[in-house]
């Protein structure tokens, strides 16, 4: 076969070309909904799919392991979740859905409001019931809440909320509250009330760890850490690593956690990011307070990854997976600052 | 130890390298049989006999390959990126193939190149910082529109002006994509680290047919599309805070085939009066020093030798601050002026010799 005319020859290779690219494209719609399909992070698609496919208990398994792996929760999760409770979940249960779905709405709306009206009354009622909180505790939710409308949501800057009602807020919102002393599933309790809020990346972000009435953490980057003695718990050790800056930082992080005594409580906070200079050896000491892997980054299960909210109250020396954590994912083409919160409550004082 | 990471790196390259090992006698006797060959002469070309071309399609079609290859087994890895590179790149290649064989205006084809740089500014391709001539980086604004495409073009020919002698342009690209995987490693830019990968692993297969002597050209559809790919590269970073030192990097690391390019402005432009600014000569680095009396092989282990040297200039100036790296920069432009000078001086004693003679 011998082709003299270059126009012909032109004609031969650019179909060769186009051909390859058409295969190319092929594969790669082909590949790339498949992978849609298989992601971790998109369970919305699988359990929607199951549903269509009339496999409502696999749809449904799936959205809730979904809410529990990736966080925050959107409103479009929340509201599938409704759909497909709604028949089979008592009222009280379908009502706390609801008004979860209605802060998550607020939430989503914030990030494009400066200054966002809303009906106060949804945090009024609540099905989930704190124990009675000292006053020092009741200042500390206060000033907490303040912190957090100045910096992040400043949608709700001028909402004066009731304390029960920043409580309602923020469990609503996705954080995690153990109301009755004990530290996640550790087997360890405290006499004191811990609230932690740490916020992610984004400009200002800081984190919020009260105790006793005193924010131990701040503005500034960084990973925050408190320890606190077994009860009766007194402030042991406190403070900060910015890991984002500096790998000398999670060194000096990975020694000041294994210094720490088994038994002692251990309560951390985000601020920013804590991920960037993370060590292998880091990422173990903190897994040595209870904390697990429980989010999925890039396919690999991680803690929290890059410009995550991650606030969580461990016990040096407990099973993995038995602490309280909480976590929030960086999406850096939303405008939303990731926050996450969690606080053990113990009460006032008989 | 060996992160997952690197396994993922090592495996991409691995196959980008068996793809176009296994891609390149495919091209070669198509090229054979389609008699798209590159016809020695007295001119410009330093080859003996017909070699096929269409080397260069083996990159393209490895590039493809690869993408699919990381879409399916690392799906985490997969950027959209590797899309919008392989999307533009087909239109290198169908530009670099109509050139190959019916050869078209180059002021056409620096017009078309300027337009895909264009699109690929609006597809997120861009440079938002460069090197501050004192020290740190200048945020460039609406500039970066007329930056982006100049730097896809200028790298592009860089690439192509270098594809003179056999293994020549293959061998700077393998240097230049092993010195800005290595910065990027360290630097944790995953994107860059994949493209290297791939670049690397097709230009060291390339190698084994393309070394002197040569049994098989990339012709301008391989130098261009690797130089495009080499320019995208340079030109993403999603990731937050960290201080693209922009494009001095590159300029670094492109200083061989920069300046061989940048020389032959000079020379177009003397030659723009009598309407030749886009005739090609016979002037370029390797040209030169073939003229000198060097062998292909010592030309082309001397531009490696000089494109290593830059390389490691590169990797320590992305190690220091920002705010210093005009030094490097300062140096590169004092090495490669004292280059150009000793290469006058020693051609000027030669052609005393020759008249002596």
């Amino acid at each position: 076969m011998k082709v003299d005319n270059p126009k012909i020859k032109v004609l031969i290779l650019w179909g060769i070309v186009l051909c390859s690219f058409i295969v190319f494209w092929i594969c790669h719609v082909y590949i790339s909904n498949y992978q849609t399909f298989v992601a971790p992070q998109n369970y919305l698609v699988r359990a929607k799919h199951y549903l269509q496919e009339g496999q409502k208990e696999k749809a449904l398994q799936e959205i809730e392991w979904g809410v529990n792996t990736f966080k925050p929760v959107s409103s479009e999760v929340l509201a599938f979740l409704m759909k497909i409770k709604k028949d089979n979940m008592d009222e009280n249960g379908y009502k706390e859905l609801e008004k979860k779905y209605q802060v998550s709405m607020l939430l989503e709306k914030c990030n494009y409001s400066e200054n966002l009206q809303f009906d106060t009354k949804i945090l009024d009622a609540s099905e989930f019931s704190f124990p009675l909180l000292s006053k020092t505790t009741q200042s500390s939710v206060l000033s907490l809440w303040k912190l957090l409308t100045r910096r992040t949501l400043r949608c709700m800057q001028d909402t004066n909320l009731s304390v029960s009602q920043i409580f309602n807020f923020l469990y609503y919102s996705g954080g995690v509250f153990y109301i009755n002393s004990n530290i996640g599933n550790t087997g360890f309790a405290i006499d004191n009330d811990i609230l932690v809020v740490s916020e992610g990346s984004a400009e200002g972000s800081g984190a919020q760890i009260w105790f006793q009435g005193n924010n131990y953490a701040g503005n500034r980057r960084g990973f925050y850490v408190l320890i606190l003695t077994p009860p009766p718990c007194k402030v042991f050790r406190a403070d900060r690593f910015d890991i984002w800056e500096s790998r000398n930082d999670a060194l000096k992080m990975e020694q000041f956690l294994e210094e720490v005594p088994e038994g002692y409580i251990g309560v951390f906070a985000v601020a920013d990011d804590a991920s960037e200079n993370m060590t292998d050896k880091l990422e173990q000491n903190l897994l040595s307070f209870g904390f697990s892997k429980k989010t999925y980054i890039k396919g690999e299960k991680r803690i929290f990854g890059y410009g995550y909210a991650f606030a969580g109250i461990g016990v040096k020396g407990a099973n993995e997976g038995t602490a309280l954590q909480n976590w929030a994912e960086y999406n850096p083409s939303q405008n939303r600052i990731p926050i996450a919160i969690c606080c053990v409550l113990h009460g006032r004082d008989k | 130890m060996m992160k997952n990471q690197d396994w993922v790196y090592i495996s991409i390259g691995a196959v980008s390298f068996i793809a176009t090992l296994l891609f390149v006698p495919i091209f070669r006797w198509l090229a054979l049989k389609l008699n798209v060959v590159d016809m020695p002469d007295q001119k410009r070309k330093v080859h003996k006999k017909p070699i096929p071309y269409l080397g260069g399609l083996a990159f393209y079609i490895s590039f493809l390959v690869v993408c699919c290859f990381i879409e399916w087994f690392y799906p985490q890895y997969f950027d959209d990126n590797l899309v919008v590179i392989a999307v533009v790149g087909t239109f290198i290649v169908l530009m670099g193939l109509l050139d190959d064989l019916i050869s078209i205006p180059a002021s056409k084809k620096l017009i078309f190149e300027l337009f895909l740089g264009i699109l690929l500014y609006y597809w997120g391709f861009k440079t938002v910082t460069i090197a501050h001539p004192l020290g740190g980086v200048l945020e460039v604004g609406w500039l970066a529109m007329i930056i982006t495409p100049l730097w896809i073009v200028g790298v592009m020919n860089a690439i192509n002006f270098s594809d003179g002698l056999d293994g020549l342009a293959s061998g700077q690209v393998a240097i230049c994509s092993a010195t800005i995987f290595a910065i990027s490693y360290y630097n944790g830019q995953i994107f860059s680290c994949l493209v290297m990968s791939i670049l690397l692993g097709c230009t060291l297969a390339f190698l084994v047919y393309n070394s002197h002597p040569a049994s098989v050209f990339m012709g301008d559809t391989g130098a261009l599309f690797l130089g495009f790919v080499l320019g995208c590269a340079t030109l993403v970073e999603k990731k937050k805070g960290v201080t693209i030192v922009a494009l001095t990097i590159p300029i670094v690391v492109l200083a061989v085939p920069f300046l061989d390019t940048f020389l032959s402005f000079l020379r177009r432009v003397q030659r723009a009066s009598r309407g030749e600014f886009f005739v090609p000569d016979r002037d370029h680095l390797h040209h030169r020093l073939l003229k000198l009396g060097l062998s292909q092989r010592q030309v082309v282990f001397s531009l490696y030798y000089f494109s290593i040297c830059m390389g490691f200039l590169a990797f320590i100036t992305s190690l220091i601050p920002s705010k210093y790296t005009f030094l490097v920069l300062i140096l590169v432009l004092m090495l490669v002026g004292m280059g150009i000078i000793l290469l006058h001086f020693i051609e000027g004693i030669s052609r005393k010799n020759e008249e002596q003679l």
